[in-house]
């Protein structure tokens, strides 16, 4: 993904710890297609950031002072549709984050993410596709697909073979690719396998999108 | 009975009466100030238990705000470093995964000292999640029956996980019990806290003459009294242990 030319994409930081918004800024700098423009210590410098400089994505905490990136996210869906947000939240905080995704937000990001994974959510966001952050727990994933969070709703209806049906009924349950497996009588790279196509089809990057996705499409109903 | 003795038994009857109001007025007055004192007592113990939990509220928010975010920031700045050796790359990964425990231990201290779940959910899942972790660590079976769509204050729900949480302490600690039966039940006015267990049970008389092992029991009687309920504890030696704890809601 990253070898294909891309044109730039402009971002906007908000957090209120320095140290944190300078770890940011250095993960980006090693990437020459992401370009941060501004960086708020709060939602109100945020919005008036976002009127001025109309960036493609706003990475934004979720706890400010001042305006809250909840607030702060609203106000951007309103005001600066094209811009979209992504929220950052300590990696325990379930509530917040389903805020922040009934807010507008497309995504989330736990903050003690990877690298990799930060640049991997700027990408998925821009390309217009929601992004579920890869630590996520399953209360989350049940939390978010119960919310009015709805970011199928332009897609047209994908078809699952049989095989595929049962796969995603399991990993909703849980099972690993080894149990997958063991209950499916196949091999777990064939269970690694229909899991790929399964992302591929719905587009999404993890078995967290997986789940939200099943539980948004009753394809599973959770007790 | 001539004049002077009847001056005299008026006398008489005028000063016991006298003697007797400021005996009463005395003894009222004790009694008064033996209840003020015992409230003020409460008071003060109540305010005790209130500072402390602002006092672990802020510890832990500035725990999860404040270092969290810290440290996944010192995290970034190292993985943007561009170790020159196979070497150095293994200790930043190194680093980064030290990193990775302090930011976890981090979150277990400040949920220790203020569990996020009494914010977010209701009392029923609350206690759940103590008897799940309390079922995984110790040898204790926890059978429970929590009545549906019990609704409770945060400030309630927080002195009554306090609550449960001690009697979960002391039944792992001292009752030597290997089932512990939980119930909550909701009526019109109040919510019932209803735990037995099947342990070696204990002399109500003896540990409250002891004065460290009567600590817990003193404060679940004090926390009971914050949310204006009742506790009513029975236990025998050899007979297990029983506890009710009433609050209106």
């Amino acid at each position: 993904m990253a070898n294909s030319v891309r044109p730039n994409i402009n971002i906007v930081i908000a957090d209120d710890h320095e140290i944190f918004r300078d770890g940011i800024k250095q993960v980006f700098e090693s990437d020459p297609n992401i370009t941060i423009l501004d960086m708020a210590a709060n939602g109100m410098e945020l919005i008036k950031m976002v009127n001025k400089h109309q960036p493609h994505i706003v990475l934004s905490d979720i706890k400010m002072p001042v305006l809250d990136g909840i607030e702060a996210c609203k106000k951007i869906v309103e005001s600066q549709p094209d811009t979209q947000v992504i929220g950052l939240s300590m990696f325990d905080d379930e509530t917040s984050i389903v805020d922040m995704l009934e807010a507008g937000a497309r995504g989330y990001l736990i903050k003690n993410a990877d690298k990799s994974e930060i640049i991997e959510a700027i990408y998925t966001v821009y390309d217009g596709d929601p992004y579920y952050c890869k630590h996520s727990s399953f209360t989350l994933a049940k939390m978010i697909s119960s919310s009015r969070f709805n970011p199928d709703k332009k897609k047209k209806k994908v078809e699952f073979t049989d095989r595929e049906k049962e796969v995603i009924t399991l990993i909703c349950k849980q099972y690993t690719n080894k149990e997958i497996a063991e209950e499916l009588f196949i091999s777990p790279r064939t269970v690694e396998g229909h899991r790929q196509k399964i992302q591929e089809k719905i587009e999404v990057k993890n078995s967290i999108g997986i789940v939200i996705y099943a539980i948004k499409n009753q394809l599973y109903i959770p007790e | 009975m001539d004049a002077n003795e009847a001056q005299r038994f008026t006398f008489v009857i005028i000063t016991s009466l006298i003697l007797g109001v400021i005996l009463i007025y005395f003894i009222v007055s004790l009694i008064q100030h033996q209840r003020r004192n015992i409230r003020l007592n409460q008071e003060k113990v109540e305010a005790e238990i209130l500072a402390l939990e602002n006092e672990r509220k802020r510890i832990a928010a500035d725990l999860h705000d404040e270092l969290g975010p810290t440290l996944s920031g010192v995290k970034l700045i190292l993985s943007s470093l561009k170790p020159s050796t196979e070497e150095d790359d293994k200790k930043l990964n190194k680093v980064s995964a030290h990193i990775d425990t302090m930011i976890n231990l981090i979150r277990q201290i400040s949920n220790n000292l203020m569990p996020k779940i009494i914010e977010k959910r209701e009392i029923d899942q609350v206690l759940e999640s103590l008897i799940n972790e309390a079922n995984t660590y110790y040898n204790l079976k926890i059978e429970y029956k929590f009545d549906e769509d019990i609704k409770l204050s945060p400030d309630q729900k927080l002195h009554l996980y306090r609550i449960f949480q001690e009697i979960l302490h002391n039944t792992i600690k001292h009752s030597e019990a290997d089932l512990l039966r939980v119930e909550m039940i909701k009526n019109n006015q109040t919510v019932i806290l209803h735990t037995v267990d099947n342990g070696k049970g204990f002399d109500l008389n003896g540990i409250e003459k002891h004065k460290k092992g009567g600590l817990g029991l003193k404060n679940l009687q004090s926390r009971t009294e914050l949310l204006k309920g009742k506790i009513d504890i029975s236990s025998k030696p050899g007979k297990g242990t029983m506890m009710d704890i009433v609050i209106p809601i």
